[in-house]
C-alpha cells in the first residue's frame, strides 16, 4: 500500500472542503470494505483518505414526515435488522442482508454500496423500486437527486468533484404495498449476485396502481424494467401473469458474459427471478 | 470380528495440541519472527509464455531496505524436482529456482530480500524486465495442437533426458488380461468421456517458510511441509548442498490437502537467499500466489466398459489425458494414478489403461486430496450409473456384482503398487447407507413441494476408496513408503515419541499418542510427541496417500511393543516373577493374580535408573507391505431447481470402512471435511484462466467459490465393522477416500432428480441449467 494522508473531518462541510481541495486523488472512507481492499491490491492509490465515520449523526435511520431518512453511513447490518426498515421497506432490508458476509455487513455502509456504482449492488434495486433520492452535499450547498438517474456506468455516478452523499431519502410506500428482493448466486450466502431483483407492487381497489421492478447485474447500471411495470399497472391482482412479466423483463436487460454468468443465462434468470418475486408478492395479497 | 477389546482406541480423544490451537498459542510457521530477518518477495511473470531477455535491478537495489536481488543468472544451474514422494528415477527435473523461460502467468523471474515486505514489494515494482512474449498454450487442446508452442526445451526423468513430443512428456499403455476378448464377450459396451476441473487445495494457512543460518554454517528451515525429510532432500538438491547442511523442523499445518507435498519454490529460494545474505529469510505466499501454485490436475478420462446382461464386467479400458501445467511437479504420477485407480474400481479380468501427460502454460499442479482418484472416480462412478440404467440393473446391485473385495488384487498407486485386499466394508456400507437414505423409495424426478413443482429431489450414490499409503508386498520402484520412529521412557512414566510424520490437521500426531498409550498400557496424557526435526528423527515418507496413521503409525506401534516388553522385564525383576505374570494398565504395572501388588511405570523406570539398568528406549523402521484400500460409500439427496440449475444438497451420508477407529473425533472430522471438499469439486470449485492470455480469472476467495456452512447438509456418518490385519491396531486410513466418490454421487443424484447427466465438472448452476434446457428441446 502506498503512503497517503489521512483526514478525520468532524462535519460534512469540512469533508466537502477537504475533498474539493484534494481533488480526484482523494478517496472517501466509509466502511472501507472495497476501498481498503483496492488500496492493498494497488488498484486505488489515493494520496488522501478522508474518513467520514468521524462525522456525528451520519448513520441514523429516522421517519421524517412521509419519508424514511437513512444516513449514508448506516451499516448494512443495522439496516437489515432495523424494525423501521423491515416494516416499511422490506426489500431494502433483504437486499442489505444479502451483501457479502456478516463481517462485511458489519463494516459496509449504504452510502458506500451505492457510491461504488457496481451494477450488482444489492441495495440499489430496493431503492430504485421505492424511488429513493440521494441527499448530496458539495461546496456549493446541497442537492437532491433521484436514484434512477444517479448511476451512469460501472463505478460512475453523477457526483461531481467535492460532492458527498449524506443521506438516502425513501418515500414510505402506501399502505397497500408489498415488496421483496431476491438474488441468485451459486451459494446461499457470500456471493456477488449473478442477477438480483427487487419488486414493489401497490394496489388500489384490487388493481395494481403502481408496479416497480428493478434488476441488478444485468446492465452497466442497476435498472428498472419500465415497460414491464407499465404492462402490470392497471391489471387486477388476480390476473397478473407473473411468468409473462418475467419474459417481458428479460427483454429489457442488457447483460454481459463474465465469470459469474453468460449473457444468455442472465437473461433467462431475469425472467425466473422476476416471475418468482412477483408470484411471492401476489400470494401474500 | 477379530478386533481386540481396546481400552483407548475407538474413543474420543482431544487432540494433544487442541487447546493451543483454540487459544492461539500454537506457533505456526507464519508466526515465526527472528532477529534481523529479511522478507522475500518474488517478481512474477505477467505473460504465460515468454523469454526473459534482460532484467535490470539497478533502481530496485536503491530502494531503502533492499539487501539482495537474484535472477536466473544468480541461481544454481541445477534442474530440480519438486514432489516429495517418488523415487528419484521417476521424478521430473524441469525447473530452476528462477527461470529465463517463464512458462505461466506468475512464473518466477527474480527474487528480492529486504528488511520489510513493503521494501521488497517496492523493489519488485522497480525491476525492469524485457520480455520476448511467445504464443502460449493455455488449454489442453492448444498444447496438443500441431502448431503448439514448445513449453519445455529440456527435462530429465531421473537421469535420463525426456523426449517431449508436442508437449506430451509421458505416455502409458498397460494391459492386464485381454481387453479385446473381454469386449467381444460383452453383451453391452458403453463408452463415455468425462472431464474434470482444476480446484485449488486452498488450505486456510498459506505456504510459508523461514530459513535461518546457524552458527555452525548450516541452515534451520521452518516451513509448511507435508514431509520434512523429503523437503530437505529437494532443497539440498536444488541448491547443490549436502542434506545434512539443512535442519528442517516439523510444524503443525493449517490444512494442506496436497499443497505442501512439494517444494513450491519459495522454500528453495529463501534457503538460497539465507545462505547468500547470512541472515534469516522469510517468505509467505499471498492468496493469489496460492492460486497460481497448486491444484488438482484437470483430466479428460474416456472409459469403455463391457458387461454381460447380468451386469458382470468383462472388460474395461480407460484413456486419460492429464494436464500437469507448466512444470511436472508430480511427474506423470497423477496420470498413472488416475489410470491405475480406474483398474481397481471393480473386479474385471480384462483391463487396459492408456494415457498421456502434457505440459500447458498454466501454473504447475500437484496432488490434491485423492491424487488422481477423484478424477478416476468421477469417470467410473458416473459410468456405472449410466451402464446400470442401460442394463436395467439397480446401480447398487451392479456395484455389488462387480465388487472388489477380500482376496482380490488391488493396484494401490498405479499398476506398480500391488497388494491383496484383506478387509472390505463396501457391502456392509452399501446396505447401511441405502437403508438410511431410503434408496428403495427413491423416485425419478420427484417433486416434493406442490407449490414449487420446479424443485426436483433426487438420491444418488457412489462408492470409492483410497489407498492407505503406498506399501506393496514386494518393494516397488515407484514410490518411497517407509517410516521410522524412536520412543524413550521418561522418569515420570511418560513416553516420548520422536518421529517426522507431518500432521496436516488430520490429527495423526495425537493418534500416535493413542497407539502408544494403548500398546504400552499408559494413559493418553502420558504420551509426549516431540516437534521433531530432520536432525533428530529418522526418515519418514511424506504425509500423503492417507498414510499418516497407517504408514507412519506402524513403527510407532512396533516401538511401543518393544517398550512394553522392556518395562515388563524390569518390573519382573522387581516383583521377582516372570514378565508373563504382569500387565500394564493406565500407567501402572500389576501382577495378574495379585493385583494388590503393583507399581507405577514411573517407579519401574526410576528403579532401573537407580540400579543402573540403563535406558528404556526403542527404535523401529517399517516398510508397509500393503496399501489396504479404505472403502467409502457416499449417499446424497439433492434438490435441483430446474429453472435456475441450482443444486442444493439436502442430505449426505458418508459410509466409512476405516478398520479400527483409533480416535473417533478425528475420523468424524475427516469424513465431514472430506465431504465438504468433494461437494466443492462436484458443485463449484474451479480455477479459471483466460484461454488467450493465461491470466487467472478467479484467484481469490470472492470469485473462487467454496461451499459455506450454510451450503453444507448435515453429515451422517456410518462405519463398517472391519479389522485390517496389516494396520496399526487393525486400522486403515480415511483422509482421501472420504472425498473421492463425492462428486459422482452429486452427478448421479442430479440425474435421479431431473434426468440430466453432467459429464464435465463442476456441476455449476449454469451448466445444469443448460443441460436441462437441452433435454427439454
Amino acid at each position: 500500500m502506498k503512503p497517503f494522508d489521512y483526514y478525520e473531518p468532524t462535519s460534512i462541510g469540512e469533508a466537502c472542503s477537504l475533498l474539493g481541495e484534494l481533488g480526484p486523488a482523494a478517496s472517501l472512507l466509509a466502511g472501507g470494505t472495497d476501498l481498503v481492499v483496492r488500496m492493498k491490491r494497488g488498484v486505488s492509490e489515493p494520496v488522501g483518505v478522508i474518513n467520514l465515520k468521524t462525522i456525528p449523526g451520519s448513520n441514523e435511520i429516522a421517519l421524517e414526515g412521509g419519508n424514511v431518512r437513512i444516513g449514508a453511513l448506516t451499516r448494512l447490518a443495522d439496516l437489515a435488522v432495523s424494525p423501521l426498515i423491515r416494516a416499511k421497506l422490506p426489500a431494502l432490508a433483504l437486499g442489505a442482508d444479502s451483501v457479502g458476509t456478516p463481517q462485511i455487513r458489519n463494516l459496509a455502509t449504504l452510502g458506500g454500496n451505492l457510491c461504488n456504482a457496481s451494477p450488482c449492488a444489492d441495495t440499489a434495486p430496493a431503492l430504485l423500486v421505492s424511488e429513493a433520492s440521494l441527499q448530496i452535499s458539495g461546496r456549493q450547498g446541497t442537492r437532491q437527486e433521484s436514484i434512477a438517474s444517479f448511476f451512469l456506468a460501472p463505478g460512475k455516478t453523477t457526483l461531481s468533484a467535492g460532492e458527498i452523499v449524506t443521506a438516502i431519502i425513501v418515500p414510505v410506500p402506501s399502505l397497500l404495498t408489498v415488496q421483496t428482493f431476491i438474488k441468485l448466486g451459486p451459494r446461499k450466502s457470500g456471493d456477488i449476485s449473478v442477477v438480483n431483483t427487487a419488486v414493489s407492487l401497490s394496489f388500489d381497489g384490487g388493481r395494481c396502481a403502481r408496479a416497480r421492478i428493478a434488476l441488478g447485474s444485468v446492465a452497466p447500471t442497476p435498472l428498472r424494467a419500465r415497460e414491464t411495470e407499465a404492462w402490470i399497472e392497471g391489471q387486477e391482482a388476480s390476473s397478473i401473469d407473473a411468468a409473462e412479466a418475467g419474459r417481458r423483463a428479460a427483454e429489457e436487460v442488457r447483460p454481459i458474459s463474465d465469470l459469474r454468468g453468460s449473457q444468455e443465462y442472465r437473461k433467462e434468470m431475469v425472467s425466473v427471478l422476476t416471475e418468482r418475486a412477483l408470484s411471492s408478492l401476489l400470494q401474500k395479497l | 470380528m477379530s478386533q481386540k477389546p481396546y481400552s483407548l482406541a475407538g474413543k474420543r480423544h482431544e487432540k494433544l495440541e487442541a487447546r493451543q490451537k483454540a487459544t492461539g498459542r500454537l506457533k505456526y510457521t507464519g508466526d515465526i519472527r527472528l532477529p534481523d530477518m529479511l522478507h522475500c518477495r518474488i517478481l512474477r511473470s505477467p505473460h504465460a509464455n515468454a523469454i526473459v531477455k534482460s532484467v535490470d535491478t539497478t533502481e530496485a537495489m536503491k530502494v531503502p531496505g533492499v539487501v539482495d536481488i537474484i535472477t536466473y543468472d544468480d541461481v544454481p544451474k541445477i534442474l530440480s524436482m519438486h514432489q516429495f514422494l517418488h523415487v528419484p528415477e521417476v521424478m521430473y527435473y524441469d525447473s530452476y529456482l528462477l527461470e529465463r523461460h517463464v512458462r505461466h502467468v506468475g512464473d518466477r523471474v527474480a527474487a528480492v530480500a529486504a528488511e520489510s515486505i513493503e521494501a521488497a514489494e517496492e523493489a519488485l515494482r522497480k525491476v525492469v524486465v524485457d520480455y520476448e512474449v511467445l504464443p502460449a498454450a493455455v488449454t489442453m487442446e492448444q498444447a496438443l495442437a500441431g502448431e503448439a508452442p514448445r513449453i519445455h526445451e529440456e527435462a530429465r526423468r531421473g537421469t535420463d533426458l525426456v523426449e517431449i513430443e508436442g508437449n506430451v512428456f509421458e505416455k502409458v499403455d498397460v494391459s492386464i488380461g485381454d481387453v479385446e476378448r473381454g469386449f467381444a464377450e460383452a453383451d453391452y459396451v458403453i463408452e463415455r468421456s468425462y472431464n474434470t476441473s482444476k480446484p485449488n487445495p486452498a488450505p486456510m494457512e498459506r505456504a510459508c517458510v523461514v530459513c535461518a543460518p546457524r552458527s555452525d554454517g548450516r541452515l534451520d528451515v521452518w516451513a509448511t511441509a507435508q514431509g520434512i525429510h523429503a523437503m530437505r532432500m529437494n532443497i539440498a538438491h536444488s541448491l547443490g548442498v549436502p542434506v545434512s547442511h539443512l535442519n528442517c523442523h516439523r510444524m503443525f499445518l493449517g490444512g494442506s490437502f496436497g499443497a505442501h507435498i512439494h517444494t513450491g519454490f519459495i522454500e528453495n529460494i529463501c534457503a538460497f537467499l539465507a545462505f547468500r545474505t547470512g541472515r534469516p529469510v522469510r517468505g509467505e505466499k499471498t492468496r493469489e500466489e496460492m492460486f497460481l501454485a497448486y491444484g488438482r490436475h484437470p483430466m479428460k478420462v474416456t472409459v469403455k466398459a463391457g458387461f454381460k446382461k447380468d451386469g458382470t464386467m468383462t472388460a474395461l479400458h480407460s484413456d486419460t489425458t492429464d494436464d500437469t501445467g507448466s512444470y511436472a511437479f508430480s511427474g506423470s504420477s497423477k496420470m498413472m494414478l488416475t489410470s491405475g485407480f480406474t483398474l481397481s474400481m471393480y473386479k474385471c479380468p480384462n483391463l487396459r489403461m492408456t494415457g498421456r501427460s502434457i505440459y500447458t502454460n498454466t501454473p504447475p499442479l500437484s496432488a490434491m486430496r485423492g491424487a488422481g482418484n477423484p478424477q478416476a472416480s468421477w469417470a467410473v462412478e458416473s459410468l456405472m450409473d449410466e451402464a446400470a440404467e442401460a442394463l436395467g440393473i439397480d446401480p447398487i446391485a451392479l456395484r455389488l456384482r462387480n465388487n472388489l473385495g477380500v482376496g482380490d488384487t488391488f493396484y494401490g498407486q498405479g499398476p506398480k503398487v500391488i497388494s491383496t485386499i484383506r478387509s472390505c466394508g463396501t457391502p456392509e456400507l452399501l446396505e447401511k447407507g441405502s437403508r438410511l437414505i431410503g434408496w428403495e423409495k427413491r423416485g425419478n424426478g420427484y417433486a416434493p413441494y406442490p407449490d414449487r413443482p420446479w424443485i426436483r429431489r433426487g438420491i444418488g450414490m457412489a462408492r470409492g476408496f483410497h489407498t492407505s499409503g503406498c506399501g506393496s508386498e514386494k518393494p516397488n520402484r515407484f514410490i518411497m513408503d517407509f517410516s521410522g520412529a524412536f520412543i524413550k521412557m521418561n522418569e515420570d512414566g511418560t513416553a516420548q515419541l520422536m518421529n517426522a510424520a507431518a500432521d496436516c490437521g488430520g490429527g495423526n500426531i495425537s493418534t500416535y499418542a493413542t497407539l502408544i498409550a494403548e500398546t504400552i498400557g499408559l494413559r493418553y496424557s502420558d504420551v509426549i510427541v516431540n516437534g521433531g526435526d530432520t536432525d533428530t528423527t529418522p526418515f519418514d515418507g511424506v504425509t500423503h496417500a492417507s498414510r499418516g496413521l497407517y504408514g507412519a503409525g506402524q513403527p510407532v506401534v512396533a516401538c511401543a511393543e518393544d517398550i512394553r516388553q522392556q518395562l515388563l522385564e524390569w518390573a519382573s525383576r522387581a516383583f521377582r516373577c516372570g514378565p508373563e505374570d504382569l500387565e500394564i494398565h493406565q500407567g501402572r504395572v500389576y501382577r495378574h493374580f495379585k493385583p494388590e501388588d503393583s507399581m507405577t511405570v514411573s517407579e519401574v523406570v526410576l528403579l532401573g535408573q537407580a540400579r543402573g539398568w540403563g535406558n528404556i528406549m526403542a527404535h523401529s523402521t517399517v516398510r508397509p507391505t500393503a496399501c489396504p484400500p479404505h472403502f467409502v460409500v457416499i449417499f446424497l439427496e439433492v434438490e435441483v431447481d430446474t429453472r435456475t440449475g441450482r443444486v442444493d444438497v439436502t442430505r449426505a451420508i458418508s459410509g466409512v470402512d476405516t478398520g479400527t477407529i483409533i480416535n473417533r473425533n478425528n475420523v468424524e472430522g475427516q469424513a465431514a471435511g472430506g465431504l465438504h471438499m468433494g461437494l466443492g469439486f462436484g458443485l463449484m470449485e474451479d480455477t479459471l484462466f483466460d484461454a488467450a492470455t493465461g491470466r487467472p480469472l478467479n484467484a481469490n476467495f470472492a470469485d473462487y467459490k467454496m461451499l459455506t456452512t450454510l451450503d453444507m447438509p448435515p453429515v451422517e456418518i456410518v462405519f463398517a465393522d472391519t479389522f485390517e490385519p496389516t494396520g496399526p491396531l487393525g486400522s486403515k486410513a480415511i483422509g482421501e477416500g472420504v472425498t473421492n466418490p463425492v462428486a459422482p454421487a452429486v452427478a448421479n443424484a442430479i440425474y435421479n432428480a431431473c434426468g440430466v447427466r453432467i459429464r464435465d465438472l463442476p456441476c455449476t448452476p449454469e451448466r445444469v441449467f443448460r443441460e436441462i434446457k437441452k433435454a427439454r428441446i
